[in-house]
C-alpha cells in the first residue's frame, strides 16, 4: 500500500465528509479535538463542523466497529473489510502504539490515526498491529457486541495469517455505490423528458390525462389475438369452453374475412409500389451499371484487346454526345424551363446549371486539351514581345488575352524599375509618379486611384485654400505655398509608398462613413497648446495658425499612414456644396480655417486612399444642403415656444362695437393666457442636443403596457398579438371556440391521478 | 312604377325543427363592428372587475374541526370526498368532504399525529411521536378495538408516505425507513447522516424515488430499488416540506424555512429552477396541484398562497381573521378545493380558484366564461387590469410585513452594492437567485460523469 493510494482515500473521505456525512458521528463518546478538522462547506453548521477527517485507516476501522442498525446484515464482507482494517492498523509503526498507550494512561483521548502534521503528507508507516493491540484500545463505548464479534473473528482467523489486499476504505465504497445509483436514478427520472416537455408545450392539457382503466370495450373480435386466430388449431383451442350465438360466430366470421380482404389489398398495393420507382433513382442505377460495364471492359482491356468493337461503340457514344447539341440550352426541356420560367426554383436551375457545364465541358474536349492551358504560358510572360502566338480555346476570348496583357505590362514596369534603381535613380519624381499614375490607370477594370492631374490640382488646390483661409501678409504666402505644396509631396510620397503594397489594402478600413466619430484628441488640442492674446501681433497670430496647420498636416499624414484616417462627420460642421465639375476657384470656403487641412489631407492623399476619396465625396453629395444643426435648434425653438405659455385672443368680431351717439368705447381685447411649460422648467432645458416632448399622451397610457411583457421579445410581436380581435362579432364560431379553449382542463368530477408509467395520452 | 319588396326566406332564419335554436345570421364585416381592440379592452376589464367582486375563497371549515391544532391532512387517493386528518392531541378524524361533515374520530395516538398517509386499499396509516406506526381501516366508524396494525419504531415518527402501487411505505425519525405492511420490521434504512427527518415523500410518478428533509438543512434524495440515499443537497436554512410534481417526474418543491418555495429538477440540485417568493415567515407545507400547474403553500404567517408552477410571485393569497400558523395544506384530487389545517384546530376547505363555482353551467355560460378568461389573459399587462387584477386585501400584520421584508432586503442589496462598488473588481461576483439558498450536493456531476 502506498502513500498515494492511501492519501487518494484521505482526500476523497474528506469529499464525502463534506456532504454532511455524519454516519459515524457521536457514535463514540470519544473526544475528537485532536483529529484534524476542516469545514467542508463554509456555511456548515456545528453539528456538522463536528464531522471529524481522519485518515482512511482510521475511518475503516472505525466504520466497521461501529454498532450499526444494520449489524445484522454484516456477513462475511463484514468480516473481510475488517480484516482489512486490522492490516491497514497493523502498518502502524509501532512508536505510535506506544504514544497512543501513554495517552491512554494518561486519560487523553487516543485515536489509531497517525499524527498529521499538516493536511497532505501523512507519514507511511510499516510495522504491523496485532488484534489484540487494537481490543487493548478500543473503549468501552464501543459495544459488547462488537467485541464479541471480534473474539469470533480472533477465533476464525487463528492459524492463518496472511495479508489480505487491502480495499478502498468503507466510506469511499458506499459514495461511489451511491453516485452509481444517483446516476441511474437520473437516467431513469430521466425517461420523463419527452413526456413532461410534451405537456409543457401543449397547446391544452385535458386532465386526466389518462384513462386510469384498462380497455373498456372488449368485443368479442379483441377477444383473441388475430395471429392465434388464423391458426385453426389455436383457433379451436381458444374457443374451446366457450359458448358463442350464431350471430357472433357470423359477426366473426365477417371480421376475419374482412381482415383477409384487408390484408391481400395491402399485400397488392406494397406490390404496386414497389414497381415504382423515382427518377433519381433510376439515375443512381444507370450510372451504377455503367460504371460496372466501364470497369468490366477495362479488366478485359488490360487482360487483351478485346471486344474492341464494344469500346468502339462507347466511344463513338461519346463523340456523339459531345457534337450533340444536348447539353447546350437547345434541348426541348431546357427551352421549356426558360419559357415557363422554370429555372427559378432550385432543383431545375441546378439541374441546367449542371448541363451547361457538361456541355461546356464537352466542348472544352472538343477545342483541345484543356490541361496544358497554364502549364506553358507561364514562361512566355518573361519575353516580352513572344507573346503573341495563336491562341485557342478560352485563351483566345477577348478578356483573357486582355489579362494576359495586363501581367505582361505589369512585369514590364517591374523590370524596368528594376533597371532604374540599378542605374541609380531613385526614382521619385513627379514625372515618375505621373507615369506610374498613368499606368494604373490603364490597369484592369478597378481603378483606386485617378490620375496624376488630380494629385496636381489637389496640390495646387490646398494652397490656393490657404492662401485664401488665411489672409496672411504678402510676406508670409511663399512659406505658406511652399509649406503647404511639401506636405502635398509628402503626402504623396507616402501614397507612393501605400501604393506599392497595394496588396495589404483593407478594403474594411473605408468603413461605413455614415457611423459618426468624433476624435475627441483632435478636438482637445488645437487651443490649449498655443494661447493666443488678442494684443499679440497680427504676424505671431499667422504664424501660430500657420504652425497649427503644419502639425495638424502632419497629424494627418501619420493618419494616412497608419491606414487609420476614416472619413467623420463633424457635427459642428455644415458641409457646403460644391460644384465637383466647376473650377476650383468658385469652390465656397470652408467655414474656418482649421478645416482647411483635412481638405487638403485629403486632397493630396487622394492617391492614397481613393476609396476614402470616394466615401467623403459620397458623404458631402448625401448631406449636400443638410443645415442640420441649425434645422435642429430652430425644431426646439419652435418646440419650446409651442408647448410655453401662450396668449390667445379670444374677441369675438363684432361683439361690443356698437356705433352712435353715447356708446361707450369699446373693451379692450379679451385676451386669454394659456399656461404651458416654462422654458426654464423644461426637462431639456440644460440638455443642448436634446427635445423632450413635454405633452406624452397621459390618457392613451392607461391603454398602454408600461413594458414590453415577458413571453414577447419586441414591442411588434407584442402589437400582433392583440391584433386580432376574438369575439363572436370578429370571427366564426368555430375560430372563437378555438381561440378560447383553455389551456388546461379538469373534467369535473373526477380523480386527477399522477402520470404513471407506461404514459400514452 | 315597380316596387321591389324585401324578401327573406323563413328557412334561413327559422329553425328547422322545433328543438333547435334558432339561428342568429352575424354579418362579420368588420365596417360593422369598428373599434374591436376598445371594446374588448373594457371587456376584459369588466371580466377582471367581476372576478374580484365573485372571489369567494373560502368555502368553509369540516365539522368543528379538533380541539387541537391540526398538524396533517390525508386524502383518499381514490375518492374525491374522503380525506383525514391528525391533530396534536392524538385524535384523528375522518372527513366527508360533500357534506363537510366528521365521519369518525378517535385518539389514535398518544401525543400528537405527525404524519397520514393512504393505503393502497383506501385505509389509512398514521405515526405519531409515540414510535408507532399505526394502521386503520377507514369503513369503521368505532375504533374503540385499536387499530389494525401496528408497527413499532425506536423513536418517535415525524412523517410518514405510501407507495403509490405497492404495499409498502416510509417513514423519517432519525432515519428514513422502509416498511412493508406485512412485516413488522422496517426492510431497508435508507438515511443519510441527519439526526432528525422531518417528512418525507413518495415520489408518484417515477415510483421509486423518494424526498426526504433532515434538520440539519439536508434535502435527501433515495431510490428504493438500490436501497440507498443517492444524493444530498444541504441548504441555508431547514426544508419543511417536500412535494414532487405529479406529472412532471424530476421536478420538486421544497418549502423552505426562508420563507420561500424553491422548485428543483432532482436531476440538477446545484440549482433551482424558480423560486416561489412573498411569504413573510416560513413555509410551512407545499403540495402541487394535480394538474402539476399550480403549487399552495401553507405558512406561518397565517396566510396560504397559491403559485403558478412557472411564476415566481402568488397568484392568490388567502386568509381570515381566525385563522392561525398553517401547518398542512392539501389540495384535492380534482385540483378545484385546498384544504389546509392550521394551529387553531380548524380544517379549512378553499377553492383553487377564488371566483370559480361548480355549478353545472349551460353552454352559453360557459363558452362566456372561456371567453372573458381569454380576454383576460390576453389584456393582463394593461395597467388598469393588472392592477385590479393583483390587488387584494391584505390583514395589517401582513401588510407590515412585507413591507418591512421589502426595505431590509433592499436595504441589503444595497449596502452589497456599496461593497461591491468599493471592492477589486471581480471580487465580489453576483449571487445567483436560484443558487443562493444551496451550500453544496453531496454528488457532484463532474464527479459523477467521472
Amino acid at each position: 500500500m502506498d502513500v498515494v493510494d492511501e492519501f487518494g482515500v484521505l482526500v476523497s473521505a474528506e469529499i464525502s465528509a463534506g456532504g454532511g456525512d455524519g454516519e459515524d458521528d457521536s457514535e463514540d463518546g470519544r473526544d475528537e479535538s485532536d483529529d484534524d478538522e476542516r469545514p467542508s462547506f463554509s456555511g456548515v453548521s456545528d453539528s456538522e463542523g463536528s464531522i471529524h477527517h481522519t485518515t482512511a485507516t482510521f475511518s475503516d476501522i472505525e466504520s466497521d466497529f461501529v454498532p450499526s442498525d444494520l449489524e445484522e446484515e454484516e456477513d462475511d464482507d463484514a468480516i473481510k473489510s475488517l480484516k482489512q482494517a486490522i492490516e491497514k492498523a497493523s502498518q502502524k509503526s509501532e512508536e505510535d502504539v506506544v504514544r497512543i498507550k501513554k495517552r491512554k494512561k494518561l486519560g487523553l483521548p487516543t485515536h489509531f490515526a497517525p499524527i498529521v502534521d499538516d493536511g497532505e503528507d501523512i507519514v507511511p508507516v510499516k510495522k504491523k498491529v496485532t488484534l489484540d493491540d487494537i481490543r487493548a484500545h478500543t473503549s468501552s463505548s464501543f459495544g459488547t457486541r462488537s467485541l464479541a464479534r471480534l473474539d469470533e473473528l480472533e477465533k476464525r482467523s487463528k492459524g492463518k495469517s496472511e495479508v489480505v489486499k487491502s480495499r478502498l476504505g468503507r466510506r469511499l465504497e458506499v459514495r461511489v455505490d451511491r453516485a452509481a445509483a444517483y446516476e441511474i436514478a437520473k437516467e431513469e427520472v430521466g425517461k420523463w423528458e419527452d413526456t413532461v416537455k410534451r405537456n409543457r408545450e401543449a397547446e391544452h392539457l385535458e386532465f386526466p390525462l389518462q384513462r386510469s382503466g384498462g380497455a373498456a370495450t372488449a368485443d368479442i373480435t379483441g377477444a383473441l389475438d388475430l395471429d392465434d386466430e388464423l391458426d385453426s388449431e389455436k383457433l379451436v383451442h381458444g374457443l374451446e369452453g366457450r359458448e358463442f350465438s350464431l350471430a357472433e360466430v357470423i359477426a366473426r366470421r365477417n371480421e376475419l374475412r374482412r381482415m383477409r380482404e384487408l390484408m391481400f389489398r395491402e399485400e397488392m398495393k406494397a406490390k404496386r409500389v414497389k414497381k415504382i420507382k423515382s427518377k433519381t433513382y433510376r439515375k443512381i442505377h444507370k450510372r451504377e451499371r455503367e460504371r460496372a460495364q466501364e470497369i468490366a471492359a477495362q479488366l478485359e482491356g488490360e487482360s487483351g484487346d478485346e471486344d474492341h468493337e464494344d469500346s468502339y461503340g462507347r466511344l463513338v457514344k461519346h463523340a456523339r454526345e459531345r457534337m450533340e447539341l444536348r447539353h447546350k440550352n437547345t434541348s426541348n426541356w431546357a427551352r421549356d424551363v426558360k419559357r415557363m420560367n422554370l429555372h427559378k426554383s432550385k432543383g431545375t436551375r441546378d439541374e441546367l446549371e449542371e448541363m451547361l457545364r457538361r456541355g461546356e465541358d464537352l466542348t472544352r474536349k472538343i477545342e483541345g486539351d484543356d490541361d496544358d492551358i497554364s502549364g506553358d504560358d507561364l514562361p512566355n510572360i518573361n519575353d516580352d514581345e513572344e507573346a503573341t502566338e495563336e491562341a485557342s480555346g478560352i485563351m483566345a476570348m477577348k478578356f483573357m488575352r486582355e489579362a494576359e496583357e495586363r501581367l505582361r505590362k505589369q512585369n514590364k514596369e517591374s523590370i524596368d524599375e528594376l533597371r532604374r534603381m540599378e542605374d541609380g535613380r531613385d526614382g521619385e519624381t513627379e514625372e515618375d509618379i505621373t507615369d506610374s499614375a498613368v499606368k494604373i490607370i490603364n490597369e484592369g477594370r478597378r481603378r483606386y486611384a485617378p490620375g496624376v492631374q488630380e494629385s496636381k490640382y489637389a496640390a495646387q488646390e490646398s494652397v490656393e485654400q490657404f492662401i485664401e483661409a488665411d489672409d496672411a501678409p504678402v510676406g508670409l504666402e511663399r512659406e505658406m505655398a511652399s509649406i503647404a505644396v511639401k506636405d502635398a509631396d509628402s503626402v504623396s510620397t507616402i501614397s507612393k509608398t501605400q501604393t506599392s503594397k497595394k496588396g495589404e489594402f483593407k478594403s474594411s478600413k473605408a468603413s461605413n462613413p455614415w457611423i459618426q466619430d468624433v476624435d475627441p484628441g483632435s478636438v482637445a488640442k488645437g487651443a490649449s497648446v498655443l494661447s493666443l492674446s488678442k494684443d499679440s501681433t497680427r504676424f505671431a497670430k499667422t504664424e501660430a495658425r500657420l504652425k497649427r496647420s503644419r502639425r495638424k498636416a502632419k497629424k494627418a499624414v501619420q493618419a494616412v499612414e497608419d491606414g487609420e484616417a476614416e472619413v467623420r462627420i463633424d457635427v459642428n460642421q455644415i458641409l457646403q456644396i460644391r460644384d465637383v465639375h466647376g473650377d476650383p476657384d468658385a469652390e465656397a470656403n470652408p467655414v474656418n480655417g482649421e478645416d482647411s487641412h483635412v481638405m487638403m489631407v485629403h486632397k493630396g492623399g487622394r492617391r492614397a486612399k481613393p476609396a476614402e476619396f470616394q466615401q467623403r465625396e459620397l458623404v458631402k453629395r448625401a448631406f449636400a444642403g443638410d443645415d442640420v444643426v441649425r434645422e435642429f435648434q430652430e425644431e426646439k425653438q419652435k418646440t419650446v415656444e409651442d408647448e410655453g405659455d401662450k396668449e390667445v385672443d379670444v374677441t369675438l368680431p363684432g361683439w361690443g362695437s356698437w356705433t352712435g351717439k353715447g356708446v361707450r368705447k369699446p373693451q379692450k381685447k379679451f385676451i386669454q393666457k394659456i399656461e404651458g411649460i416654462n422654458p426654464k422648467n423644461r426637462q431639456d432645458s440644460k440638455l443642448k442636443n436634446v427635445i423632450i416632448n413635454e405633452k406624452a399622451a397621459k390618457k392613451s397610457a392607461k391603454y398602454t403596457a408600461g413594458a414590453v411583457p415577458f413571453p414577447y421579445e419586441t414591442r411588434e410581436q407584442y402589437e400582433r398579438s392583440l391584433r386580432m380581435p376574438i369575439g363572436k362579432l370578429w370571427s366564426t364560431q368555430a375560430t372563437v371556440q378555438r381561440l378560447t379553449k383553455p389551456k388546461v382542463i379538469v373534467k369535473p368530477g373526477v380523480v386527477v391521478e399522477p402520470l404513471s408509467a407506461p404514459f400514452a395520452t | 312604377m315597380k316596387v321591389k319588396t324585401l324578401s327573406r326566406s323563413s328557412d334561413v332564419y327559422l329553425p328547422a325543427r322545433n328543438c333547435e335554436v334558432s339561428r342568429l345570421p352575424r354579418n362579420l364585416d368588420p365596417d360593422l363592428h369598428p373599434f374591436e381592440r376598445a371594446r374588448e379592452y373594457t371587456r376584459a376589464l369588466n371580466a377582471t372587475k367581476l372576478e374580484r367582486v365573485f372571489a369567494a375563497p373560502f368555502v368553509g371549515q369540516l365539522g368543528n374541526g379538533h380541539i387541537d391544532g391540526v398538524y396533517c391532512i390525508a386524502r383518499h387517493t381514490r375518492r374525491l370526498n374522503s380525506a383525514a386528518s391528525g391533530s396534536g392531541d392524538g385524535v384523528i378524524k375522518y372527513w366527508d368532504l360533500s357534506s363537510k361533515e366528521e365521519v369518525a374520530s378517535f385518539t389514535a395516538h398518544r401525543g400528537i399525529v405527525k404524519g397520514l398517509a393512504v393505503t393502497l386499499d383506501g385505509n389509512l396509516l398514521s405515526c405519531g411521536m409515540d414510535n408507532t406506526v399505526k394502521l386503520w381501516d377507514v369503513m369503521e366508524t368505532d375504533h374503540s378495538g385499536g387499530p389494525s396494525k401496528t408497527f413499532l419504531g425506536s423513536s418517535g415518527f415525524t412523517g410518514i408516505d405510501h407507495h403509490r402501487s405497492n404495499p409498502i411505505f416510509v417513514t423519517s425519525s432519525n432515519a428514513v425507513q422502509l416498511w412493508d405492511e406485512n412485516r413488522s420490521k422496517p426492510t431497508a434504512d435508507l438515511s443519510w447522516g441527519a439526526d432528525n427527518v422531518n417528512t418525507v415523500r413518495f415520489n408518484q410518478t417515477e415510483q421509486s424515488i423518494i424526498a426526504s428533509t433532515g434538520s440539519d438543512r439536508s434535502i435527501v434524495i433515495h431510490d428504493i430499488r438500490s436501497k440507498a440515499p443517492v444524493q444530498k443537497l444541504v441548504t441555508l436554512m431547514r426544508t419543511n416540506a417536500v412535494c414532487w410534481n405529479p406529472i412532471e417526474a424530476f421536478n420538486f418543491a421544497a418549502a423552505n424555512e426562508d420563507h420561500n418555495v424553491y422548485l428543483y429538477d432532482m436531476r440538477h440540485l446545484t440549482r433551482s429552477l424558480n423560486v416561489y417568493k412573498d411569504h413573510v415567515s416560513a413555509v410551512m407545507d407545499v403540495d402541487f396541484s394535480p394538474t402539476g400547474q399550480e403549487l399552495v403553500t401553507g405558512s406561518y404567517d397565517k396566510t396560504l398562497r397559491i403559485y403558478r408552477v412557472n411564476e415566481g410571485h402568488s397568484r392568490d393569497i388567502y386568509h381570515t381573521k381566525r385563522m392561525q400558523r398553517i401547518f398542512c395544506v392539501r389540495f384535492t384530487m380534482d385540483a378545484r378545493y385546498i384544504m389546509s389545517g392550521s394551529d387553531e384546530g380548524n380544517i379549512r376547505v378553499w377553492r383553487a380558484e377564488a371566483a370559480a363555482r361548480s355549478n353545472v353551467k349551460s353552454a352559453r355560460e360557459r363558452s362566456k366564461l372561456e371567453y372573458e378568461a381569454t380576454l383576460k389573459e390576453r389584456y393582463k399587462n394593461m395597467p388598469e387590469i393588472r392592477r385590479i387584477s393583483r390587488h387584494r386585501h391584505l390583514p395589517k400584520p401582513i401588510k407590515t410585513a412585507s413591507e418591512t421584508k421589502r426595505i431590509e432586503l433592499a436595504s441589503i442589496k444595497r449596502k452589497e452594492e456599496n461593497m461591491r462598488r468599493r471592492s477589486k473588481k471581480g471580487t465580489m461576483p453576483y449571487a445567483k437567485e436560484r443558487e443562493k439558498q444551496i451550500i453544496g450536493v453531496a454528488i457532484t456531476e463532474v464527479e459523477n460523469k467521472v
